[in-house]
């Protein structure tokens, strides 16, 4: 039988007859293990020592076999994703405003994510205004102004990096930092949701405006816009933070990538459901009051 | 200055009975009014996180009220303003997307097919072949909506609108080296103008000046 194995969580190999091979690759076996990546903390910091026998998994509502778990410590590769709209140029000029630049907000991201790389991580840089791009390096955030700086396409941008070719040794994390809004995304929510639920990587938000937003704005649904970027970084087993706008948040983005590099894999067979189609999954720590976040599913047949 | 704060200095922000009767006898008026009315109905549902859901479900939340005045609003000023020659196409292509929010996919296609009779004007058949591409993937039909986005990228080869999505439904197909190529030129590529951003932004802002002095 011929059927297409899908790399479940974030950095996530799935193994067929005890040895890893790349996502998407086609098996002509029938065993399969599927490794899903786990966060475990209590307090935000996180839990160590856990072992197989510490976890339930349920795959489409059956409960299935723990069968290992390991906290690997492999390389990262860590996009980067900072929102140069220009509403944060608005910001920086107003008098009450919390004197941001996109300067600033870059080297808070930067700073946070950079002090925490190790030999063999890799950092992507990309910057976010109506359109996305690819950075080489911060200082051409100077010499390549966006074309058109008025919109954020927060969803579009994320899409597109999470289509980007995976590193076959490096777990993903991708970090966006946005002041607020998505206001020129032009991908349907339902097909950034499919790309989200196909994709290795985790994803975590952090939010500058969207509590001043709905403040501002108590009608315009932007209250409800949290929780649509708190969905999206939950569908994906990342995070959503919303922040001071005069805040560092760079110590936030280090604990972050820390948290991402001591995530548990935790694989198992699975049994007792149909290989096609969406797999919805749930992930617990019986017994402890710990938080336990992970990928919604994964995508099987 | 934002859309809306523009739109505002149009004295377009409230409806009055002026106003209501220069929407019924110009043109250009409805036009604006229209869009002022678009505006609002974008930002609520990009902040609710509803836009297809809500024209899929062929309602939206009825907790939505106010949208729903809004785009009831949108709809008979671009029904209005489709009058005028000049404004036809963006007119129906605005309408479009009004028709599809309320509930009606069908007359939404047919109304963007119609945008394509109207005029040879690129970013308005871009922004035809990308609105009927999107109303396809929320349908579930990818293929029609691939072609779709392929003809809106045929206009404008590096537009990230229509090549991000174009690229999404090849990853989701599970071409995911082609998705990566595709974006990898789109994230480098240096950038155009995408139709689309300037759809968002009223599409022409330099017109702003032409209804500012129409309604006074």
């Amino acid at each position: 039988m011929t059927w297409r194995a899908v790399v479940v969580c974030a950095g996530c190999l799935v193994t067929v007859a005890g040895g890893p091979r790349a996502q998407n690759e086609t098996f002509r076996t029938s065993a399969v293990v599927v490794l899903v990546d786990v966060s475990v903390r209590e307090n935000g910091q996180p839990v160590s020592g856990l072992a197989p026998s510490d976890f339930t998994v349920v795959d489409d509502g059956r409960p299935q076999i723990v069968t290992s778990v390991s906290v690997d410590r492999m390389p990262i590769r860590v996009t980067v994703l900072v929102d140069t709209s220009e509403s944060l140029d608005i910001y920086r000029d107003r008098p009450d405003g919390p004197g941001l630049t996109i300067r600033s907000r870059m080297a808070d991201a930067l700073t946070g994510v950079a002090a925490s790389l190790e030999s063999g991580d890799e950092l992507q840089l990309l910057r976010l205004a109506s359109d996305v791009r690819s950075l080489r390096t911060d200082a051409d955030l100077g010499s390549q102004r966006p074309v058109h700086h008025r919109r954020t396409s927060l969803f579009d941008a994320v899409a597109a990096i999470l289509m980007r070719r995976p590193d076959p040794v490096r777990r993903h994390l991708v970090v966006a930092a946005t002041d607020g809004l998505d206001t020129s995304s032009a991908l349907p929510r339902e097909l950034l949701n499919q790309v989200l639920d196909r994709s290795e990587a985790v994803v975590h938000i952090v939010s500058t405006g969207v509590v001043r937003l709905a403040s501002s704005y108590p009608t315009a649904g932007f209250a409800e816009y949290a929780w649509v970027l708190d969905d999206l970084t939950r569908r994906s087993g990342g995070r959503y933070y919303e922040v001071r706008a005069d805040q560092d948040f760079s110590p936030l983005l280090r604990a972050a990538v820390e948290e991402f590099r001591t995530r548990y894999v935790v694989g198992f067979t699975p049994t007792g459901v149909d290989r096609p189609g969406w797999h919805e999954l749930e992930v617990a720590v019986p017994g402890r009051s710990y938080e336990v976040r992970h990928r919604r599913g994964y995508w099987g047949g | 200055m934002s859309t809306v704060a523009r739109l505002a200095g149009l004295k377009l922000d409230r409806w009055h009975d002026g106003l209501r009767e220069s929407v019924r006898t110009r043109p250009v008026v409805a036009f604006a009014w229209g869009v002022s009315r678009d505006v609002l109905v974008q930002r609520w549902l990009s902040a609710q996180g509803v836009a297809s859901r809500a024209w899929r479900d062929r309602a939206l939340p009825e907790s939505a009220d106010s949208a729903r005045r809004w785009l009831n609003q949108a709809a008979e000023a671009f029904e209005a303003a489709r009058q005028d020659e000049a404004l036809a196409a963006d007119a129906t292509l605005r309408l479009g997307l009004t028709t599809l929010y309320l509930g009606d996919a069908d007359e939404a296609f047919r109304l963007w097919a119609a945008v394509r009779d109207l005029t040879g004007d690129e970013e308005a058949l871009y922004l035809s072949h990308l609105f009927t591409a999107r109303a396809l993937v929320v349908l579930g039909r990818s293929d029609d909506a691939a072609t779709a986005y392929r003809h809106a990228a045929a206009i404008r080869p590096r537009a990230q609108s229509a090549g991000i999505a174009e690229a999404a439904l090849q990853f989701v197909a599970g071409e995911r080296e082609g998705a990566a190529r595709h974006v990898d030129r789109l994230l480098t590529d240096p950038a155009v103008e995408d139709p689309w951003w300037r759809y968002v932004d009223l599409r022409w802002p330099e017109r702003l000046q032409e209804l500012r002095r129409a309604v006074r």
